[in-house]
This record gives structure tokens, sequence and C-alpha cells, in this order.
């Protein structure tokens, strides 16, 4: 009866521990705080994927840069206390350069660019990045980054006479600014808004969204109508933990978590059309650059984009099937 | 006894209405609507406040038809539009309507107490942190209504980027506040800007730190009355940071805490069952 008793509650335990090894728990960081669409999205994804694969995934998430900046998740990912992250795409830059692909100077015009070229290259991308141990969900639109300035700009000499904030960890942008002949002064996010106000600088280049959602618009009132820079993140997962899941439910991270991925970038679009609005109904000025001033903002673009391809910083195949769609775009609407 | 004042009342408010005088009805009509704003917050049965309150909300609408420039009144009906929108409307389109109707109301009450005060809200921000400064501790009452209602307005709103970018005026609006009364409303100033500052994260620009000083300066103001100081201290910046004991011990205590301000029974009954959730969902989040 003893012996009994204790076999039944030995396969018991060992129940409940495969039981347990046999759920997987992906922790995933992220700056997005608790809240935003990001979070509400992805918890409600996580819960989806618990569902479908009854409990044997589930996500725990780690908002609002908890767990560190872009650097630290990704370090935490390598030893393994992480399993994903949602970053921006210069986060990733070191595992696969070309993830910056649609990073270049000026590589779009417009919205609707980015959309037709999006849909013939993401996957590629997408296939890049898995090949280097990351598995992406999908790319998520962050918006067009502008020049927002205390003074009236156009022209690129009218900016490099400003005194223009960059991240103080972003190298990327920092070398992107000096292609335009621009010396960026370097400064943590966190003292932006300080510094506009004491005039240590008078010029950030930002997404709408973000100059927004931080009050930067409170200490500007110009914005040089020239998207500078497409921004936008990802939702990457270890790809090693992530083939540790069953062949179904691989299927069922990727459809659910892909959708979110969708989700999120197709309200992007919304927020940042929004928040380019609201910027004007706070008394901002969108000012747009003279044609011969878009030229020769175009040309500098260019050549920083040339000196990054032979520099092999972007593969040559990806930057020639980014202007090949680039001309088919823009010679079916003239 | 009470029957007798209560007749008198009645009477006093009969005879000021016969006899047209506007300054004594309006006084009788703040009088009643003080009355029932009490009786609301008073009442710690959070369910029936949310079945019963749109009653008294409609006839404060009906009060402000024929009184439509008195400031009390406005500023009365501007809270509880808003706080009603924050607290119990789902429905993200009618929270929207109410609160943009508070938000409207505290406005016009700013605006009927001094002509300077209208249309501030749209300035833009050089010339509002201007106006900001022109306040005195007299505009207080009024000044801080509008700056709950705007944010109860960008909280209803908060998918919409013209919301957002109000933050910096309420942000501004409400530190003159505190630079004026911060223990204004149990330190109701000190407990929004403690908000304010923890919307965002460290790694995104935020200060949480700033934010904990705020909360911290509303706990020691309110003297353990207000509730919702410690509820908001742990939802807003001890899961921003991660502080998983500092936000059980403050919820802990919400749930033990026995207090008796009047006034403040119906939010310290929102803060207990705020706090439940909290403690519920916290193994989830942390």
């Amino acid at each position: 009866m003893r012996t009994f008793s204790l076999r039944a509650a030995g396969a018991l335990l060992l129940g409940l521990l495969s039981a347990v090894c046999a759920a997987q728990t992906l922790k995933i960081g992220a700056l997005s705080p608790e809240g935003s669409v990001w979070m509400d999205l992805l918890r409600e994804g996580g819960a989806r994927v618990a569902a479908e694969t009854e409990g044997r995934v589930s996500f725990k998430f780690y908002p609002g840069g908890v767990m560190g900046d872009d650097k630290a998740v990704l370090r935490k990912i390598r030893i393994g206390q992480l399993h994903g992250a949602v970053v921006t795409a210069g986060a990733l830059v070191q595992t696969y350069p070309d993830i910056t692909l649609y990073n270049l100077p000026m590589a779009f015009r417009s919205g609707d660019e980015v959309d037709y070229v999006r849909e013939r290259l993401d996957a590629e991308l997408l296939a890049g990045l898995e090949a280097k141990g990351f598995v992406a969900l999908g790319l998520a639109e962050v918006g067009f980054a502008y020049a927002m300035t205390q003074v009236p700009v156009s022209g690129v000499a009218d900016v490099r006479m400003r005194k223009v904030w960059v991240p103080d960890n972003d190298p990327g942008s920092a070398r992107a600014l000096q292609a335009f002949g621009i010396a960026p002064i370097p400064l943590p996010i966190v003292d932006v808004l300080g510094g506009l106000q004491t005039g240590l600088i008078d010029c950030v280049a930002a997404p709408p969204v973000g100059a927004v959602a931080l009050q930067w618009h409170t200490r500007v009132s110009h914005v040089l109508d020239v998207p500078l820079i497409y921004v936008y993140g990802l939702f990457a997962l270890d790809k090693r933990r992530f083939e540790r899941l069953s062949a179904a439910d691989q299927a069922v991270v990727r459809r659910v978590m892909g959708e979110v991925v969708g989700q999120v970038n197709a309200r992007s679009r919304r927020d940042h059309e929004q928040a380019s609005a609201a910027l004007a109904n706070q008394g901002l000025e969108w000012r747009s650059a003279s044609t011969g001033e878009m030229a020769e903002w175009r040309q500098l673009a260019d050549e920083a984009t040339l000196r990054l391809v032979e520099e092999e910083y972007i593969s040559a195949g990806l930057y020639q099937a980014l202007q090949g769609h680039l001309r088919d775009f823009r010679a079916g609407r003239p | 006894m009470i029957f007798l004042i209560a007749r008198g009342a009645l009477l006093w408010a009969l005879l000021a209405w016969l006899a047209g005088c506007a300054s004594l009805m309006s006084s009788a009509v703040e009088d009643l609507a003080g009355d029932l704003s009490a009786a609301i917050l008073e009442n710690p049965d959070v369910d029936m406040v949310r079945d019963g309150a749109p009653a008294f909300l409609l006839l404060i609408d009906g009060l402000l038809k024929s009184n439509p420039d008195n400031p009390v009144l406005l500023s009365q009906a501007a809270l509880l539009n808003s706080a009603y929108a924050g607290a119990f409307v789902a429905d993200g389109e009618r929270a929207r309507l109410m609160a943009a109707k508070g938000r409207a109301m505290a406005e016009r009450a700013l605006c009927v107490e001094r002509k300077e005060n209208c249309g501030v809200a749209a300035k833009p921000f050089a010339e509002f942190e201007q106006w900001t400064a022109t306040l005195t501790k007299a505009d207080v009452p009024l000044a801080y209504g509008l700056a709950t209602a705007w944010a109860a307005w960008m909280q209803a709103n908060s998918d919409d980027f013209n919301a957002i970018a109000d933050l910096g005026k309420v942000k501004l609006l409400m530190s003159r506040v505190a630079e004026l009364h911060e223990s204004h409303d149990y330190g109701g100033p000190h407990l929004y800007l403690g908000v304010f500052e923890t919307l965002v994260p460290p790694a995104l620009g935020g200060r949480p730190e700033v934010g904990r000083f705020h909360f911290e300066r509303a706990l020691a103001l309110a003297e353990g009355q207000y509730l919702l100081t410690q509820v908001m201290f742990a939802e807003q910046y001890a899961r921003l940071v991660f502080d998983r004991a500092l936000h059980d011990e403050l919820l802990n205590e919400v749930l033990a805490a026995e207090v008796d301000a009047p006034d403040l029974i119906l939010l310290n009954a929102v803060a207990k069952r705020r706090a439940q959730s909290l403690l519920d969902t916290a193994d989830a989040y942390f």
C-alpha cells in the first residue's frame, strides 16, 4: 500500500515535471512602454498563442526597456536570459547589416514607395536575418524622421548651421548626418527636451510620433518637409530557442505574432499621419525645400548611400534590388 | 430639526426664485450641486454610483442651462463628467464625448472668472507658459480643475496624437498648481505629476525617479487618506521599474487601510478595487 502510494506520487511528480518541461515561456524584452499599441497587441497575441498551443507556448514581456537598451537586450538574448525582443532595425546591424537597408538616407520619398518596395523585399530581408539566427515575425513601421528646428530651415546649408542632436548611442545616425556635412551633438535621449530649452541643441531629426510623445514639439517651431530616413522596428526571436518548439507550435507563433506585427505596422502609418498633423495643429510650420535645395539633399544622400555600398555595409545585390523597385514605381507614376 | 432646516432652505430657494435674484439663485444652485456632488463622493457603493450618477449629470446640465456662467457649477460639472468618463464609461466614443464636455466646462469656468483665461488651452506653448506664470493661489481650484479635466480628456483620447501633443501643457499647468498650492486636493497636483513623469520609460527619455519624488510627496501630503495615491504609485512607477516588492507593499497597504475622510469614500472604494485587480495580475506582469 505504502509502496503503491509512493509510486503513484512519483508518477504524478514525473508527470508534472514533464508538463513543466514541455511548456515553453518565451521571454521578450521591449522598449515600448506598457499601454502602448505594441505592448497591448503583443500581450493579446501572447494570450492567443497560449490558447492555441494549449499552454505549451506562452510569452512573458518585459516592457519599457526594463531589460536595458537594445544592446543589453541583445546581450541577454545571447546568454539565453531573454528569447526575443522588439527593437529598431539598427539594433541588429551587427548581426545582419542588411536589415537596415530601408534606413539608407532619403531612400524613399513617400509612404507609397515604402509600401511598394517592402511588399517585394521584406521577405528577403527576413530570410537573411533568419539565416543569422533571428526569426523575425515581420517589420513594423515607425515613420519618416524629419528635421525639426527653432528657426526656419530648408537647404542643407541652413541645417549645417544648426546644433543638431544625435542619440549618444547611435553611430549609424551620426554617420547619416555626417553624410550631409552636419556635425551632430551627441546627447542621451533624456536630455533632449532640456537641451532644446537651454539652447544646447536647436535641431532634432525625429519621426513625428516620437517628437509628439516626448513633447519635443513644445520646444521647436519648424519642420522641414524632407523625409530624411525611414525608421522601423521588428519583433525578433532567438532561432535556437524557437526551434525547440514543435513544428506545429512554431507555425502558430509565426502566424499569430506575424499578424500582431502586421497590425502594428498598419496602425503606425495612421499614427504617423496623425502626429504629423498634430505638429501643425500645435502651431509648428511645415516648410518645403525648393527644387534646387531638394536636389542637393538627394545628391548628398545618394553619395552617402553609394559609400555605404562600396564599404559593403549594405550588400550591393539588395541595394540594386531596392533601386530597381524604386525605378519601377517612379516610372509607373511619373 | 433637520426637516426644519431643509424646509428653511427650500423656502429660501423659493423666495430667491420668486424674487428673481440672480446671485441668491446661483448660490442656492451651487449649494445643491455641491451637496449632490458630496453625496456621490461619500457613497461607498461604487456600482450604485456608476448606475446612478448619469441622472445627476443630466440634472447638473439642466442647472447649467439657466446658470451658464456660474464658475462653481461649471467646475463641479467638469469634474464629474471627466471623472465619470474615466472611471465608468467603457465605450470609447461615449467616454471621449463626456471627457470633451468636461474639458470644455473646465475651460469655460476659468474663462468666466477672468477674460485673460479665455482660449488659453489652444494657445501656442510659449504663450501658454506665460499665462501659467500669471496664475495666483486664488486661481488654484479652477486651474487644477482644468488640468485634471484636460488630463482625463487626454486619457480618453490616448490613441490620438493631437491629444498626446497637449501633455506638455497639462504638465506645465499642473506644475504651476503644485507650486502655488501643493496640498490642494490631498496632494493631487503631485499625484498627477507622478503619473505624467512615469508615462515614458527611461530608455525612451522618461524620468521615473522624478515621478517617484512626486508620488512620495503626494503620499506625505495625503497623510494616508487618499488611497489612489498608493495605487497610482504602484501601477505607474513600481510596474515601470519592475519593483515587485514596492508594488505589493503599496497595494497591500491600500487593502488593509481603514480611512474615513468622507469626501474620499467613493474614490477610496475605487482604489481598493483597483489595488486588488493589480495584485491579481501581478504574477503575470512581473
